[in-house]
């Protein structure tokens, strides 16, 4: 296990922001971080950051306790922000430097990067001269630059455009392949739910669900069957006191499991219904955060 | 130490490049080399303009105009006939004449009248009343035919003579420009301080910067950075001195400010050290006071009123200051010298006058060491957990609950 939350506590006098949380990210794999606005994520990415210390509990890395001088963390912050009036390449070197690399290697790094994300022209701007996008780049780079173990991204797609949210899929792809360990922190669910084999699901700083995320929407009690709705469905299914949600021509039925599924097939296969789709799907992410979270 | 010295490189180039230093530099640099070009320039060409005054001579009694001439500097002399007298008083009026001096004889003794518009000529005065009285006491001698010796005796002055035992008029000129440099720099610079936390807290760059460096390193690196600024911008004040001086542009014997002369030689090598020592200390201790107050502000906004009791505090400092340049032996001066914030000045202006010991240097630079120490541990919290900080307003309560907290 490369990183181990363990019975974290920690209050803003008598506001408690995370309780009792208990969590475990294997090396090279992704931690989607969830919850609603206030449930606790960000305090406990400071925490892992070691920007706030826990009143109780413990942060383990590769069975250690989490030093940061021996863990090389790239961390995005929620709330973006650069050096307005020094020059980009400068604060970048800045940066990779505090992080321990020397000048030459810290210069390649840039370039690279400001190759990678196309924004070579603007290495000697300032920060203050660039459009937001562009310094959320900036940002990012700031973020990988030294190569880290762990990332740590906090609503990383916030403010992006539909172009910058892609290229930033694309360069969190590149480092969930190089097998870095990462934590995606987000209120939407959609945009990281394609990343993460694990998830945490937060609610007033406690894990209201958390594990592997397939796992998760195996066992979650219901599956959503969607059927096209012809003439006398819905009847039947009023009849059979089965109940349904109408969504534009399509029919929503929750059942339980696989059987259930197909008792209803069979039942409409003798009542002679005509069938033009019978489809099942596991409930996505986002309906699962919504009945939890709400 | 490696991390420091890269947050002190980083501030230090951020510092030197930024427009406000250029061209704040360069202004002062113009405006010191353009001051002292101008009073040089002033000065030579006041040569040829001499005040005009004319002398209208009633009495036997005679005055050698152009003996007097030969002694004065910036007066020209030049006698009158009795009928001009009107016509001259006009004159005087109207500006075309400085003035006019009126020998008259009453009850048998000459007397001098003075007649001028505004401003008095201080010169010649004294000048031709002293002759007047010469060549009528010389008269007298030689109408009375009294002897030689006696008349020796007669002319005899009674001499008074200076003895001060502590003259702090001397050091007055001095003392003034240090105190007034202190306060000036401190002011400027810790403001420069706060504004520069203040922003990189605003800009949220500190969320990135502190999982990277220890948020009390990255102070002191700050506060050593701006440091460094500051001395580039003194050594380019010093240049220009230097540059006026070797242009001729001032007498290093001669300068003066409002009137009051800095007389260099006050200037040994102990008081250039207490200055050193007196401005390190008091610029950090009010150097981490502004860093602490730019770590509680969320918004570079909000420093104005954040920052004002630091601003009392100099203040104080500088008034208590300006008192101890007339009166350094004051209870009110003394005591407020073994007082940390307010000691750099006080103390300092005590040294040069020559009424502080050794005992009481000693004293206050161990309390200001201490009281150093002891803001170092407060500030050091402050910002630690300022920097963290986002919110409303900042209120004193906030910041000794913050100090009180681990």
């Amino acid at each position: 296990m490369a990183l181990e939350l363990q019975y974290l506590h920690k209050s803003f006098g008598h506001i408690k922001a995370v309780s009792n949380l208990t969590l475990t990210l294997p090396t090279g794999e992704v931690l989607g971080l969830l919850g609603r606005n206030g449930a606790g994520k960000t305090t406990t990415i400071k925490m892992i950051l070691g920007l706030l210390v826990p009143d109780q509990g413990e942060i383990r890395w590769q069975g250690n306790k989490l030093d940061r001088n021996r863990v090389s963390i790239g961390y995005l912050p929620e709330e973006r922000g650069l050096y307005q009036k020094s020059k980009v390449s400068d604060q970048l070197r800045y940066f990779a430097e505090l992080e321990g690399m020397d000048r030459q290697s810290a210069n390649k790094a840039i370039d690279h990067w400001l190759e990678k994300l196309q924004i070579p022209e603007h290495k000697d701007k300032k920060a203050s001269d660039l459009s937001k996008g562009n310094q959320q780049k900036i940002q990012l780079i700031a973020t990988l630059i030294h190569d880290p173990e762990l990332l740590i991204l906090d609503e990383p797609f916030s403010g992006l455009d539909p172009v910058n949210a892609n290229m930033l899929s694309a360069i969190i792809e590149e480092q969930v392949k190089k097998k870095k360990t990462v934590i995606l922190s987000s209120h939407r669910m959609e945009q990281i739910e394609t990343f993460c084999e694990n998830v945490c699901l937060m609610k007033d700083g406690q894990a209201v669900i958390q594990g592997r995320l397939s796992e998760i929407k195996q066992n979650y009690g219901y599956r959503n069957l969607t059927l096209f709705n012809h003439k006398g469905m819905e009847e039947k299914l009023k009849e059979w006191k089965v109940s349904y949600e109408k969504k534009m021509n399509d029919l929503l039925v929750k059942v339980k499991d696989d059987s259930e599924a197909f008792q209803l097939f069979n039942r409409l296969h003798q009542a002679n219904l005509p069938l033009r789709y019978f489809k099942m799907l596991e409930p996505t992410l986002n309906e699962i955060f919504l009945e939890k979270v709400r | 130490m490696k991390k420091f010295s890269t947050v002190f490189k980083f501030h230090l180039k951020e510092n030197l490049t930024s427009k406000a230093f250029k061209i704040s530099t360069a202004i002062i640099f113009v405006a010191i080399l353009a001051f002292l070009g101008y009073s040089n320039w002033a000065n030579s060409s006041d040569i040829g303009n001499k005040d005009k005054i004319s002398l209208i001579n009633q009495t036997g009694t005679g005055i050698d105009v152009k003996a007097i001439n030969k002694t004065l500097e910036e007066t020209k002399l030049n006698e009158a006939g009795e009928s001009e007298e009107k016509n001259l008083r006009k004159k005087v009026e109207q500006g075309d004449l400085d003035g006019v001096l009126l020998v008259k004889e009453q009850k048998g003794v000459p007397a001098l009248t003075y007649i001028y518009k505004n401003f008095p000529n201080n010169e010649a005065v004294p000048v031709v009343s002293q002759a007047l009285q010469q060549a009528y006491i010389s008269n007298t001698i030689a109408k009375n035919k009294i002897g030689a010796e006696i008349a020796a005796s007669l002319l005899a002055t009674v001499q008074v003579k200076d003895e001060v035992l502590k003259d702090t008029s001397n050091t007055f000129g001095i003392v003034y420009v240090f105190v007034f440099f202190m306060y000036i720099f401190i002011i400027a610079f810790g403001q420069m301080i706060a504004t520069a936390v203040a922003a990189e807290k605003s800009s949220r760059v500190m969320e990135i910067m502190i999982p990277k460096v220890k948020p009390i390193m990255m102070m002191y690196a700050k506060i050593a950075a701006i440091l460094t600024g500051a001395i580039v911008q003194i050594a380019f004040i010093v240049l220009a001195g230097g540059i006026a001086y070797l242009a001729g542009w001032f007498d290093a014997n001669q300068l003066s400010i409002f009137g009051a002369a800095i007389d260099l030689s006050n200037l040994s090598p102990g008081v250039i050290a207490a200055f050193i020592a007196y401005f390190v200390l008091g610029y950090l201790l009010y150097a981490m006071l502004y860093a602490a107050v730019g770590s509680m502000v969320s918004r570079t906004e909000d420093l104005g009123s954040s920052q004002f009791p630091i601003i009392i505090l100099i203040m104080g400092a500088f008034f208590i200051g300006m008192r101890s340049l007339f009166d350094p032996s004051t209870t009110l001066v003394v005591v407020s010298s073994y007082i940390p914030f307010f000691s750099p000045i006080v103390t300092f202006s005590r040294i040069v006058a020559g009424e502080a010991g050794a005992m009481e240097i000693s004293i206050t630079i161990a309390i200001l060491l201490v009281s150093l120490w002891i803001i170092n541990r407060i500030a050091g919290r402050i910002y630690v957990h300022g920097v963290m900080h986002y919110g409303g307003k900042v209120k004193l309560k906030d910041m000794i609950q913050v100090a009180k907290n681990r």
